[in-house]
């Protein structure tokens, strides 16, 4: 560091009032020295594993130019508040000691408290493996946690004073500053060379030539209800179950009692309904959403507008968002339901830079502090009313031409955690206090003891009072179709992204199971004008949706897609059974061989579930053992033997696929 | 033994729960966090020494003696 920088301050170890009034470069040079040389690397060393599975070098290095420029410019306006606050305070009258004391704390107060939270964080997950007998994400071992962490602080504190303490992270500060400026000089030049595709607010009119539909084309909505399991849902039954509103429309719809999702979480499973493609194809994770080039031009949302629709995208999640897949071109509009959640919001604008695929990883510690406002700032509210999804729906169906079907596509979020049913349904099924705020029901998801299972019990009543909810919200919005006149000559799809488990000593959704619970969802068809009740007395899956979808809407089929239009069947005619896979992958890279994962195959009622590339495999018989407690593969080797063979060559398959559409690094 | 077990202990990478968890204890988090931390720390501590050398070495490349 050049001496001549250091002129006009004080020596090194002063106080802070020493320093005097500070001059907005020199704060700016301190808050960008914490904010690039230290809190950068910070938290993306976290995550730096993770987003090398989905992410090249030069990506990562991109992203991170990306993130650079914009953290100096969250400095350039941390400075420029703190210099003009320090000098207003100087012209007020206020002593020059207060007056530096204020423009040094409004500047760094909040970059330091940031990377000594992400050096906090850093620290307990790199102690974390060293000390696997205390569980770091349990409740009772948190305070621990944060008392082992504050004891070095605390010392220094105790040790130099809070005088000198101050003067020696100014100090620090200081010498980072040069760093921080090559940092900069870097992420300008690295942004001038591959700057970031900033996509605004997603509307727009069809494109003049875009084809015109087929006669008769029908509208086509979607909807997918947020981990919506199909026992709970129990649209196939005929007694009343939860969703009273979704079984009337049952009744003129043919219902699909065998339907699998692709996955257990929403992104590998919104993705195989645009694409056909299962997630051991499109490799789209919760943290890797960058589809395959290939994949990416040619999913639903385009081929949809090749035949001719306008097409829209309502949600409230960006898991579920074509922004967070680049598939946002096959949409005339794509739109983030309105929420409360500060987190949510903060997720929202991810979506506004498709290509930043690293950022919702790196900003996690940001976005956590604000998930923490959320669950102590909502209390019983739910921040996520499906009511927000259909009220954006409607405004879309308001501007659309009239001249050409609609595809909308509407993903909403009750009943998935936090469980918050908004009333009349609350305290249906669990009476009092319980699990009634958000704070008493936050982070309590994943793996439980069965000594757990009577707390796990009351969330499942909470989740199928929100799952009440969620059918009247959607009941509600299908009136209005109906109302509208639109909704008897539509084709209406009803599904989920994925179930909720609250057994198998597992609560929620994600995670490495692919149980019952999970993976099984429900499927409502109902083709334009149909007016009676079918049962479809076949396995399906999420691959098969799309293929479905353009074969009624006269698209041209999915070039990926690894399911099949199961249309002949809901039209009446004979189809011959096809196998149904769904998996969970294991965090690995997609740029090397497939190693890790859970993958099952349906075929009628039986299930083989595999690990370890199908070297370790059960059979189970959903039908007679929903609960998958009894393994069949001795019973049964003949059909061991088959669903085995049949899930390697798969495997071997979308190794195949893998390496033609990602290859190596 | 010890030292292999530590090495174990640290190179062992925790297999993350897709959706809960992206990535508690990855393997490169484990090498670089050190050693991003003895590079800022060096930087900090060694920082005149560092820049002294370099102005050494650049006075030499141009030809003019140590004032």
């Amino acid at each position: 560091m050049g001496q001549g920088a250091r002129q006009g301050a004080p020596a090194a170890g002063a106080p802070v009032a020493a320093w005097g009034t500070p001059s907005g470069f020199a704060l700016f040079l301190r808050a960008a020295a914490a904010l690039l040389v230290l809190w950068l690397p910070l938290a993306a060393l976290l995550q730096i594993d993770a987003l090398l599975f989905f992410l090249t070098w030069r990506d990562l290095a991109d992203q991170l130019a990306w993130m650079a420029m914009l953290l100096a410019l969250l400095a350039a306006v941390l400075a420029l508040a703190g210099a003009t606050g320090s000098r207003l305070l100087a012209r007020l009258g206020g002593s020059s000691v207060a007056a530096a004391r204020l423009g040094w704390s409004v500047a760094l107060a909040p970059t330091l408290l940031l990377v000594l939270l992400q050096l906090a964080l850093d620290a307990k997950l790199w102690l974390a493996p060293l000390a696997p007998w205390v569980p770091g994400g349990a409740a009772g071992f948190r305070t621990l946690w944060v008392l082992a962490l504050a004891v070095p602080f605390l010392l220094a504190l105790w040790r130099l004073g809070v005088r000198r303490l101050q003067a020696a992270v100014l100090d620090t500060l200081d010498a980072l500053r040069w760093p921080a400026v090559a940092l900069m000089l870097w992420a300008a030049a690295s942004t001038a060379l591959s700057p970031p595709h900033f996509l605004g607010e997603r509307t727009q009119a069809p494109a003049p030539d875009r084809p015109r539909p087929q006669a008769g084309a029908p509208d086509v909505f979607l909807f997918t209800i947020d981990s919506l399991a199909a026992t709970e849902a129990g649209l196939c039954n005929a007694a009343p179950g939860l969703m009273p509103h979704l079984q009337a429309l049952a009744r003129v719809s043919t219902c699909v009692p065998r339907f699998y999702a692709s996955g257990n979480v929403t992104a590998p499973t919104t993705t195989t309904i645009e694409t056909g493609a299962l997630p051991w194809s499109h490799w789209v994770s919760t943290f890797s959403t960058r589809l395959p080039d290939g994949m990416r031009q040619q999913a639903l949302g385009q081929q949809m507008q090749r035949a001719g629709y306008t097409t829209h995208f309502v949600s409230a999640a960006l898991g579920a968002s074509p922004r967070r897949r680049n598939t946002h071109a096959g949409y005339d509009s794509v739109v983030e339901a309105s929420t409360t959640s500060l987190a949510r919001q903060f997720d929202n604008l991810f979506g506004l830079l498709p290509d930043w695929s690293s950022a919702p990883s790196i900003l996690l510690l940001p976005r956590n502090l604000l998930a923490w406002v959320d669950v102590r700032s909502h209390g019983e509210r739910n921040p996520y009313p499906p009511e927000n999804v259909y009220a954006e729906a409607q405004a879309v169906l308001a501007r659309v031409d009239p001249a050409r079907p609609v595809f909308l596509w509407m993903h909403t979020w009750p009943p998935h955690a936090p469980y918050l049913p908004p009333p009349p349904f609350k305290h249906r099924l669990l009476a009092g206090e319980t699990l009634a705020r958000w704070q008493d029901i936050d982070d309590d998801g994943g793996p439980f003891p069965p000594e757990r299972q009577p707390v796990v019990d009351n969330y499942q009543l909470r989740y199928r009072e929100s799952v009440m909810a969620a059918d009247a919200a959607l009941g509600a919005f299908l009136e209005q179709l109906r109302q509208q006149g639109r909704l008897d000559r539509a084709l209406v799809v009803v599904s989920a992204d994925h179930g909720e488990s609250f057994g198998h000593g597992f609560m929620g959704h994600g995670g490495d199971g692919v149980h019952q619970a999970l993976v099984h969802i429900p499927l409502l068809v109902k083709l334009p004008g149909q007016r009676t009740a079918q049962t479809l007395d076949m396995a399906a899956g999420q691959a098969d949706l799309g293929p479905t979808l353009l074969a009624v809407a006269g698209g041209r089929p999915l070039p990926h897609a690894e399911g099949r239009s199961i249309l002949p069947a809901l039209q009446g005619q004979a189809m011959a059974p096809a196998p149904v896979f769904t998996m969970s992958m294991a965090s690995e890279s997609r740029f090397s061989p497939i190693r890790g994962g859970n993958y099952a195959v349906i075929d009628g009622d039986l299930k083989l579930v595999c690990q370890d590339m199908a070297a370790r495999c059960v059979l189970h018989d959903v039908a007679a053992d929903p609960g998958e407690r009894q393994d069949l593969a001795a019973a049964r080797p003949a059909d061991f033997k088959r669903l085995r063979a049949l899930m390697v060559a798969r495997l071997q398959q979308a190794e195949a696929q893998r390496q033609r559409l990602i290859g190596g690094r | 033994m010890i030292r292999a077990l530590l090495v174990a202990a640290i190179l062992q990478p925790t297999m993350a729960l897709a959706y809960i968890d992206p990535n508690t204890g990855g393997m490169l988090f484990q090498l670089l966090a050190p050693l991003f931390a003895a590079v800022v720390a060096g930087w900090i501590m060694l920082r005149r020494v560092i820049g002294q050398t370099v102005s050494r070495w650049l006075r030499k490349l141009s030809g003019k003696a140590d004032s």
